[in-house]
């Protein structure tokens, strides 16, 4: 069962050899390619669903509300730490051991409210994030990993609480990879998560709170 | 494979109550909230042509992609590996685990992992194998395979579940046997919640490569694959070469398209693009990455005539749309890809001789092609493999014999009107006037599930005749 090292070497260039031999095209021509590439570049840029209203917040609650995220608005930033407590009373949920995105550690958290720093563990409860953008065609909210940002936050507690600042809105997916372009290293993964996790394989029939996060809630700061 | 035949095994799944109910869901279920969605998106048609050509396009250049796909794999820090076979890609991911000392290994569902039959070859090197998905998790507790690509364990009612559970899981010996749809789903969530934080290694596929990137993209609505990606030590993905797209921005329409298709979801809850192992001072992630690109006769099938069905993104709204899927289900086909995808690509794979009855368990009614988001040509294909089959001769006696006498009689037009017109009146004569024919000779075992209305009592030549004569009549007087 060991393979030798070489052999494997090989197989490289065994598939990309049987790969030009089916697709015979002995000159494949870069600038033909390209070209090609730039008409696909177009389209792309044309064709993405039509929202339906101008207004980006309005597309987003709907899309938000038709997948079981709980949507609230609130004005300012110091509001924020207020919105949880009351999300944590409201769910019956205790107040200790929330985790954090460390970003959002200067925030005028409550004494009531205790926070733990670092990434999730099995005991996680409810985690409170940022994120990156969210997204008006889908209703979803995209976060990319990084110090600040431990994505076992995203997927191991029962409750999600995310804070969106209002302008982070975007109308489709493509304008987060518009934004994302100029940026010099790709983060380890980018997550564009839409909803509570959910399942449909027993007998087609949906629950919620598979693996990820059974609720999710999002809380969008901003003047309307 | 199993030795049972197709018409032996499709003969059982007929009269499989249970099985019958689940099938019935599918059609009630998915079909309707795929087409649901469908009217909500006029993009639809527009947005479907535009992912064939994004599709054609990468497969057309698919070394130049795998080769810039790879490039930025390695740029962020992460290990490429190229299997020729299915044989290659089990040792080569067999000897990752072992050179990390792994024990154990949780898994996204992945149909790539099923075609190279990787569990049973990790089991036997020792290693414990837990399949995350609950649907995967379901038909892995019962030792069962997949009966269809999106929902594996379709054909499994709550009640069997509930058996499953029980015997299976760890429970305090004086509880009772959990019997409700949620309070399932929570249980699987707990047992392999403990799965997900012991891993050493966690193995998913991918939907899509992204060339310019190094990305890999995975769909989920779980949450399942993610915790594999982002939990164990090292994470191991396991593709087909033909996943790889140029840009971030194609990924877009083929993901518009392919959770609608497959369940009517706008988009699946978790769509993740990722890029290699942790980055230095993160808290989550794997140390490890690697990527296995499986070719296992992709690359042949690139150069048929059947190339098209390596535009597939694996949606199953072929299946969904199919009524022989609809009747028998996905175990009577015998191969991890079952309906009409699965009855063109697995005989490729596999090739033709083991295959024979795939392409031709089909009524060429169209609905899978109609359904397709890639508008593969399938009922098309079939037609085809069967041609590949009667010129290698793989056609059964009596078909050969009964086509070649179809074909006699069709090449001589009076000689087919006669025919026609006598086998019109015998099939008047047995109906006896009812409007439903229940037997005709030679075709008892056609006649056993079926009724055929009963024919007019001539046939259209010989209508089109009078009809003609009747006008030149009305025009000479």
């Amino acid at each position: 069962m060991q393979p030798k090292k070489g052999k494997l070497v090989n197989s490289k260039s065994i598939v990309l050899e049987r790969i030009r031999n089916s697709l015979n095209n002995p000159e494949s021509n870069t600038a033909v390619r390209q070209e090609e590439q730039q008409v696909l570049e177009k389209i792309n840029a044309s064709l993405r669903p039509r929202l339906k209203s101008q207004n980006l917040l309005e597309c987003l609650i709907e899309r938000m509300e038709s997948v079981q995220i709980s949507v609230e608005i609130i004005q300012q930033h110091m509001m924020i730490t207020e919105a949880v407590k009351h999300y944590l009373q409201r769910h019956d949920l205790p107040q200790g051991q929330i985790r954090i995105s460390p970003d959002l550690n200067h925030l005028n958290w409550p004494a009531t409210i205790q926070l733990k720093p670092g990434n999730a563990d099995k005991t996680t409860e409810v985690s409170v994030t940022s994120c990156l953008a969210a997204v008006a065609e889908t209703g979803s909210l995209i976060f990319e990993s990084a110090t600040e940002m431990p994505t076992s936050l995203l997927f191991l507690p029962e409750h999600h609480i995310v804070i969106l600042e209002k302008n982070k809105i975007v109308a489709h997916m493509e304008n987060v990879w518009d934004q994302l372009t100029n940026q010099h290293a790709s983060p380890r993964v980018i997550h564009c998560n839409t909803g509570p996790s959910r399942t449909a394989d027993i007998e087609l029939t949906l629950e919620l709170g598979a693996h990820g996060p059974g609720a999710m809630h999002v809380i969008i700061v901003g003047t309307a | 494979m199993s030795k049972e035949s197709f018409s032996q095994k499709a003969v059982n799944a007929l009269h499989d109550v249970q099985l019958q109910k689940a099938l019935h869901n599918i059609k009630d279920g998915l079909t309707q909230t795929r087409k649901e969605a469908m009217a909500l998106l006029p993009e639809y048609e527009a947005i479907r042509q535009q992912c064939v050509q994004i599709k054609n396009h990468s497969l057309k250049y698919l070394d130049t992609y795998l080769e810039a796909y790879e490039k930025n794999v390695l740029q962020a820090g992460g290990h490429v590996h190229w299997a020729e076979t299915d044989e290659q890609a089990c040792e080569i991911i067999v000897k990752i685990c072992r050179d990390a000392g792994a024990k154990k290994i949780v898994k996204g569902k992945s149909m790539v992992t099923e075609e190279i039959g990787l569990n049973p070859i990790l089991e036997q090197a020792g290693f414990e194998v837990t399949e995350t998905d609950l649907g995967e998790y379901i038909i892995q507790l019962a030792g069962e395979t997949p009966s269809h690509i999106i929902a594996p364990a379709i054909h499994k009612t709550k009640e069997q579940v509930a058996d499953l559970f029980h015997n299976k899981h760890q429970h305090p010996d004086n509880q009772k046997k959990i019997t409700e749809r949620a309070d399932l789903v929570a249980d699987a969530r707990k047992a392999l919640r403990q799965k997900f934080i012991e891993a050493d290694v966690g193995i998913t596929g991918a939907n899509f490569l992204v060339a310019e990137t190094g990305q890999h993209v995975l769909v989920t609505n779980e949450g399942n694959g993610d915790l594999c990606s982002t939990l164990p030590g090292i994470q191991i993905v396991v593709t087909g070469i033909e996943k790889v797209v140029p840009t971030r921005n194609d990924v877009m329409p083929l993901l518009r398209l392919l959770t609608r298709s497959a369940v009517g979801q706008q988009i699946s809850n978790y769509v993740s693009f990722f890029n290699g192992p942790k980055r230095a001072g993160e808290l989550d992630g794997p140390t490890d990455f690697h990527v296995v690109l499986v070719d296992n006769g992709r690359s042949k099938i690139l150069a048929s005539e059947l190339k098209e069905i390596l535009r597939c993104v694996r949606c199953g709204a072929c299946l969904n749309h199919c009524p022989v899927y609809g009747a028998v289900g996905g175990h009577t086909y015998d191969s991890m890809y079952s309906g009409p995808m699965g009855a063109v690509i697995t005989p490729l794979l596999k090739g033709l001789e083991k295959t024979k009855d795939m392409p031709n368990a089909c009524t060429l009614n169209g609905r899978c092609q109609f359904a397709c988001p890639m508008d593969i040509p399938l009922p098309a294909m079939m037609r085809q493999l069967r041609n590949q089959q009667w010129e290698s001769k793989l056609t059964t006696t009596r078909a050969r014999w009964s086509t070649q006498l179809w074909g006699l009689i069709c090449q001589r037009p009076k000689l087919y009107r006669f025919v026609t017109a006598v086998s019109i009146r015998m099939l008047s004569i047995f109906s006896g006037r009812k409007k439903q024919l229940k037997f005709a000779p030679f075709a008892g075992a056609w006649f056993q599930y079926r009724d055929l209305p009963t024919p007019e009592s001539n046939s259209f030549m010989s209508r089109w005749k009078k009809s003609n004569a009747a006008k030149k009549r009305q025009a000479g007087e």
